[in-house]
């Protein structure tokens, strides 16, 4: 630790500018295009400042290999050269239910409206998990404006200097976008039924670009299938296991407590696959271990009917940690698991091309 | 009679300077809105914005740094000589609330940081779907939490609403030196 001390507030506004700009430069040195000449030189020195800010070092290192490139994927997307709303280059931020990046100044519009309409991530000084990126790489900057901007052309008006956009400008686009959707395109021949049935199709083949079209249309989220005994598009995908659309219905908000015709909620077709994986990331997000379906049963019921081993640890170790604990560190690494649900799992990796 | 008593309060609290430590989601929104009074969409932080407030002849230091999630070991470069800890809890965001408690619960475990007050912001009152702050205190964990003077207040950093409030009880509990 070191105490700095300053002759007068000038100087001292002086020192923190240059040691926010060191900072700065120093967080954001892993991503800079490398560059071909004195390249072993630099690298050094990147070595050096990771090691000296101890950001990677908890990491796994093949990991971060692969989110990386991962990573690098996204940014190769149609589109993702430039941020979603105001076009300007080389965004480093995400929305991570839209799919798309954006700059900064952007980011912070997006991050105050809330995130019941954008949920706002840093490509990269946030952590990545395999099921987000999945999700990010379905997506993309291009589909989301073949939706959301629909009605703009190019060289549209409202567009018209977006790089030098006001904050009061920018704010004012991205909540006609989003919020108002003011540039997709409605059909007014299509009933909310219709609607629905199209997202709770689109979900169930796990296409997003679909499932967010029919959303940006005003299909509900929570949707129940009448003719599927009233499965939601959350208990579809726990059936087939499908950890890229769970993600989706997650970060769009869908109410993981919703209940089928037979009473059963997510959690309980889980506990039925017996996939802990699957069980921790539905604990994870507070999913409700003690609802009963139509025979009474709670999911770990179910789990120990079916003997499934693993969905009843799982479920009967959270139980007992949260009523021990109730909030404070993990006596059985219940966290620590929950953290690492995804680790085992590793479907996105990048095939050199 | 009122202006006499605000004089003996000054004599009593003058020149008290506190060290505050704002980590959390906003927390640059409603720093600005402290130090100008502005509301202010801010970008997120990355690195470190730091500015003094004065209120109430109390002035604070208030730093706050970015929380990405790679760069949260960084916070610990910012315990020393802290006295108190403003943590910026998104009220809406109830997918993050457990990510919170454990991020807070690791910071006030620092030997550093054993003496600070904790003041919790339960920011983004005005969004639809916010949790209360006696909902965010119990997933916070915060009532096991016997040994350290704690205050969770509601408030919105665009409107600034219970900002001061905050400030008010961090002053009146700070140990004078």
């Amino acid at each position: 630790t070191y105490v700095l001390q300053a002759e007068n507030q000038e100087e001292m506004d002086d020192w923190v500018n240059c040691l926010q700009a060191a900072a700065k430069n120093a967080i954001y040195a892993d991503q800079k295009p490398n560059l071909s000449s004195g390249q072993s030189n630099l690298q050094a020195s990147q070595e050096y400042m990771d090691n000296e800010f101890n950001l990677n070092k908890q990491l796994n290192n093949e990991e971060t290999q692969i989110s990386k490139q991962s990573i690098s994927k996204i940014r190769e997307l149609p589109g993702n050269g430039n941020c979603v709303d105001c076009k300007i280059k080389d965004p480093q931020w995400a929305s991570t239910n839209f799919g798309t990046l954006l700059c900064i100044e952007c980011s912070g519009i997006h991050r105050s409206l809330g995130v019941h309409v954008s949920k706002v991530k840093s490509l990269q000084l946030d952590k990545w998990e395999p099921e987000s990126i999945e999700v990010m790489l379905k997506l993309g900057n291009l589909k989301a404006n073949q939706i959301y901007e629909a009605k703009l052309v190019d060289d549209d008006e409202r567009l018209a200097n977006s790089s030098s956009w006001e904050r009061a400008d920018r704010e004012k686009f991205i909540i006609d976008k989003y919020v108002q959707k003011e540039f997709i395109i409605k059909n007014d021949n299509e009933d909310s039924v219709t609607i629905n049935s199209i997202f709770w199709e689109a979900m169930s083949n796990c296409d997003l670009f679909e499932a967010i079209k029919s959303l940006s249309l005003g299909a509900d989220v929570d949707w129940k299938n009448e003719q599927e005994n009233s499965t939601t598009a959350l208990h579809q995908a726990i059936l087939r296991s499908d950890d890229v659309a769970i993600e989706f219905l997650l970060l769009w908000s869908c109410d993981i407590n919703e209940i089928d015709n037979d009473g059963r909620s997510a959690l309980h077709h889980a506990a039925a696959t017996d996939n802990a994986r699957l069980l921790l990331t539905l604990l994870k997000r507070q999913a409700n271990i003690h609802l009963k379906d139509r025979n009474g049963k709670i999911p770990v019921d179910i789990a120990v009917e079916k003997q499934n081993v693993q969905a009843v640890t799982a479920l009967r170790l959270f139980q007992f940690e949260r009523q021990l604990t109730r909030s404070e560190f993990s006596i059985f690494g219940v966290d620590e698991a929950l953290s690492s649900v995804s680790k085992p799992y590793y479907r996105s990796i990048v095939k050199p091309s | 009679m009122g202006a006499s008593v605000s004089k003996a309060l000054a004599r009593i609290f003058g020149n008290k300077e506190m060290r505050i430590l704002m980590l959390g989601l906003d927390a640059a929104a409603i720093l600005y809105k402290l130090k100008l009074n502005q509301s202010v969409t801010t970008i997120p932080t990355v690195g470190f914005n730091v500015e003094t407030v004065t209120y109430k002849n109390v002035k604070f230091n208030v730093w706050d740094v970015g929380g990405q999630d790679k760069i949260r070991p960084l916070w610990r470069h910012y315990y020393t000589g802290t006295q108190g800890l403003i943590f910026v809890v998104d009220s809406q965001d109830r997918d993050r609330i457990d990510e919170a408690r454990q991020e807070l619960h690791r910071i006030l475990s620092d030997r550093e940081m054993k003496d600070c007050l904790l003041l919790v912001f339960a920011n983004k009152q005005d969004l639809p779907g916010a949790m209360s702050p006696a909902e965010v205190t119990e997933k916070l964990g915060l009532h096991r939490m016997k040994e350290r003077s704690w205050y969770v207040h509601p408030s919105c950093a665009t409107t600034g609403e219970g900002l001061f409030e905050g400030l008010n009880w961090l002053s009146q509990n700070a140990k004078t030196k």
